[in-house]
């Protein structure tokens, strides 16, 4: 049924019809009539401090709940401060929705005021890039962009809307179902890939599983278990994979990569296959590509056509649906399977397992086990995510999550400042669970204006900066790799905290030792605005392992 | 191996999707030998034919990538030497008519009068390349050239197709 309305108002009824709950943003000029129409809707806006964490919190309420988050900004300078935010989702292929204004169409090319190409410079870093040129088309970008963002290998997607549109009255009809040719989000795997993967699997002497943020996503987790538990061969992840199987479970070993555990690093390595589920092979993950993919067998389950061989040629490629996918491997290797209890790799695999697990490496280290604390208080459900550097590889290493999309990091961008709008976007999807955001200093300097947010709009969060007054991991690689020639790395005096977090009317507390830590962050946890814990921590303490770029897994500074 | 490879891809015929189409080359610091844009037989479609020179693994990296996009339907990638090529070059010049005659005799080409001396000739590229070389002798006003567009052989080897 067509209604004669306004651009902007379809534009919030087709946000009504997809059930958004919350738009994170910062209005202006080509977005005021826009905001005008969401006065008369229930739909709640939460206002940012800076474009870049209103598309992180719309991002962390994705990553928390599974649904799209959405964002908004003005023309302009909105447009490019929610760059960032949204090359973060990109990377990590997180379904967020960016609704930017656009100057009116005849300004559109002419450098306009606040006028700036938004189609063009997010192009590389969407799914997709929607700008209506009149009223009647808002509903189908509108529906279509939730489709894309939601389907296949999830994305962000830009609405780019020019002023005039959102004026323009017209008839206006909301379809209630979009097709967009071109796009086949769904793609069932090949029965032969998966019959060839089982069999590679069978006759393999130490296979290993690899699971990435695609296995989270799609919340294949229990398969994943349950194929673990069959064949008797560990689960390692990603960084993006963590969570995806609860990292207690016995066939756990924790993420590989630059930061990963030594035991799955190793594991990995001397591995002769790898079941990768929802993962890239990214560089970080791998490290030396060529000395990771050597003398075995790689398989890769994947939802996205172009991630095959993309990184390893002579990979099996299996595409498709992730659920699907797993469910067949795990009947055909039930079909053939002889069981495998003790085999030697299972022995391997206990003996690393239970030597290394909770091996800290370094002395004096204070920033793991504070770590280790905030599991220890946390739910299993409750959720954590992270900034960027040293703080972000301990909680890699450290925090063993328990549950799919309790553990939020910006795995592919590393985007420092990322952590604390995220938690406050994952906060607003749970209200009910704890988010603790595990920073450091020099990150939480990037985006602590959103404490302005988490007070004004009543959305407490936990923020733990593991206080070195440096930027720790640019440090770490000039002490290791640069040969002790620090420059730029130091924070020299950082802003008294606890006072900062005051000023904005949260709470904050500078800590002296673990115990004191544990009181204070079951404090936080109950606390009704957000709470900053100020952890002071070496400036000289190093994260291990630690694989140097360039390097192999195998080739782990401890 | 690095040689001539040409992609055949059907795309919405819409504002924006040669950008998109462009920039997964120029973000790997490729420099397109040719384009070739046409309308398909297909109402909103039309075929791009691109020229890059490349190995198989960029090749087939860069096939993927451009079948990712979603305004692109189909996506075809054969060396040059699986397909049947041609060119077509149209020169405006200054200078003898008969000496030009004489010169598109040699190649099959087609003199054209209308108000100016206009050469055109369709062909194998490389035929082109001669021919245009061989135009330098002659008062150049204006060359076009439209870069190549092509058909896959019946019996071309190692083509990859992605979609539909
Ligand atoms: C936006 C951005 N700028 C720069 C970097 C490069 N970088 C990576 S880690 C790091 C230091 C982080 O310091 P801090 O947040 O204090 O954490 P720490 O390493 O000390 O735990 C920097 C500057 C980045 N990842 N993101």
């Amino acid at each position: 049924m067509a209604s004669y309305i306004s651009g902007a108002q379809a534009l919030v009824r087709a946000l009504e019809k997809e059930k958004v709950e919350v738009i994170f943003g910062i209005p202006g000029g080509a977005t005021l009539t826009f905001y005008d129409a969401l006065k008369d809707s229930s739909i709640r806006h939460v206002l940012a401090r800076h474009e870049q964490s209103a598309a992180h919190m719309a991002d962390g309420y994705a990553r928390a709940s599974g649904k799209v988050g959405v964002c908004t900004a003005t023309s302009g300078p909105g447009a490019t401060n929610l760059l960032t935010g949204i090359a973060t989702a990109y990377l990590d292929s997180s379904p967020v929705v960016a609704i930017t204004g656009q100057v009116a169409k005849d300004y559109i090319g002419k450098d306009a005021f606040q006028e700036i190409d938004t189609v063009g410079i997010y192009t590389p870093v969407v799914k997709y890039a929607f700008q209506p040129l009149s009223a009647a088309e808002i509903p189908f970008d509108v529906k279509a962009a939730f489709y894309i963002a939601s389907t296949g290998r999830q994305g962000p997607v830009l609405i780019d809307v020019p002023k005039d549109v959102q004026i323009e009255k017209a008839e206006i009809d909301f379809p209630e179902k979009v097709e967009i040719k071109g796009y086949r989000p769904y793609i069932s795997p090949h029965p032969e890939a998966v019959r060839e993967a089982a069999k590679l699997i069978i006759q393999a002497q130490k296979p290993i599983i690899l699971v990435g943020g695609g296995a989270v996503k799609s919340g294949v987790g229990p398969k994943v278990v349950e194929l673990a538990e069959m064949l008797m061969i560990p689960v390692a992840s990603t960084l993006m994979g963590k969570g995806a199987i609860p990292e207690n479970h016995f066939l756990a070993v924790g993420p590989i990569g630059m930061h990963g555990t030594y035991h799955a690093n190793t594991l990995i390595m001397e591995s002769d296959l790898v079941i990768g589920i929802g993962v890239r092979f990214s560089d970080r993950t791998t490290m030396d590509i060529k000395e990771f993919s050597k003398d075995k067998i790689i398989l890769h389950f994947d939802i996205d056509p172009t991630e095959a061989r993309k990184n390893i040629l002579n990979e099996l490629p299996v595409i498709g649906d992730l659920n699907e996918s797993v469910s067949m491997l795990v009947s055909e290797i039930r079909k053939m399977m002889p069981y495998t209890k003790d085999s030697p790799w299972y022995k391997r695999v206990k003996e690393l397992k239970e030597y290394y697990e909770d091996k800290i490496f370094g002395e004096n280290v204070m920033s793991p086990l504070v770590i280790k604390k905030i599991r220890e208080v946390l739910h299993p459900d409750d959720i954590v995510t992270t900034e960027v550097g040293q703080a972000q590889a301990w909680a890699e290493l450290f925090y063993k999550a328990l549950a799919p999309r309790t553990f939020i990091t910006s795995g592919g961008l590393g985007t420092m400042g990322f952590g604390f709008p995220a938690a406050i976007g994952a906060k607003v999807a749970k209200f009910d669970k704890t988010v603790v955001d595990i920073a450091g200093d020099g990150s939480f300097l990037m985006t602590s204006n959103s404490l302005a947010t988490s007070v004004s709009e009543g959305i407490p969060v936990v923020v733990v900066i593991l206080n070195n007054s440096v930027l720790g991991m640019i440090a770490q690689w000039q002490r290791i790799v640069y040969n002790n020639r620090y420059i730029a790395s130091s924070l020299g005096e950082t802003p008294n905290f606890p006072a900062l977090a005051k000023a904005y009317g949260a709470e904050g507390v500078r800590v002296n030792g673990l115990e004191d830590f544990e009181k204070y962050l079951k404090e936080a946890i109950k606390s009704e605005v957000t709470y900053v814990i100020d952890v002071p921590i070496s400036p000289e303490e190093n994260v291990f392992p630690f694989v140097p770029a360039g390097k192999s897994l195998k080739e782990m500074i401890v | 191996m690095k040689k001539e490879r040409v992609f055949f891809i059907t795309v919405a015929d819409k504002p924006g999707v040669l950008f998109k189409i462009t920039n997964i080359f120029r973000r790997r610091n490729f420099n397109i030998e040719s384009v070739t844009v046409g309308k398909t037989l297909v109402k909103g479609e039309s075929q791009i034919v691109i020229v890059i020179n490349a190995d198989d693994e960029e090749a087939d990296s860069f096939a993927r990538m451009v079948k990712k996009l979603i305004d692109v339907y189909e996506v075809i990638e054969a060396p040059k030497e699986s397909c049947y090529a041609q060119e077509l070059l149209l020169a405006k010049l200054d200078g003898e008519h008969e000496e030009l005659e004489k010169l598109a005799k040699k190649y099959g080409a087609e003199v054209v009068e209308n108000g100016s001396l206009i050469i055109k000739y369709a062909g194998e590229p490389s035929n082109v390349e001669m021919l245009a070389e061989e135009l330098t002798r002659f008062k150049i006003i204006h060359i076009s050239r439209t870069g190549i567009t092509a058909v896959v052989k019946e019996d071309g080897k190692d083509i990859l197709r992605f979609g539909r």
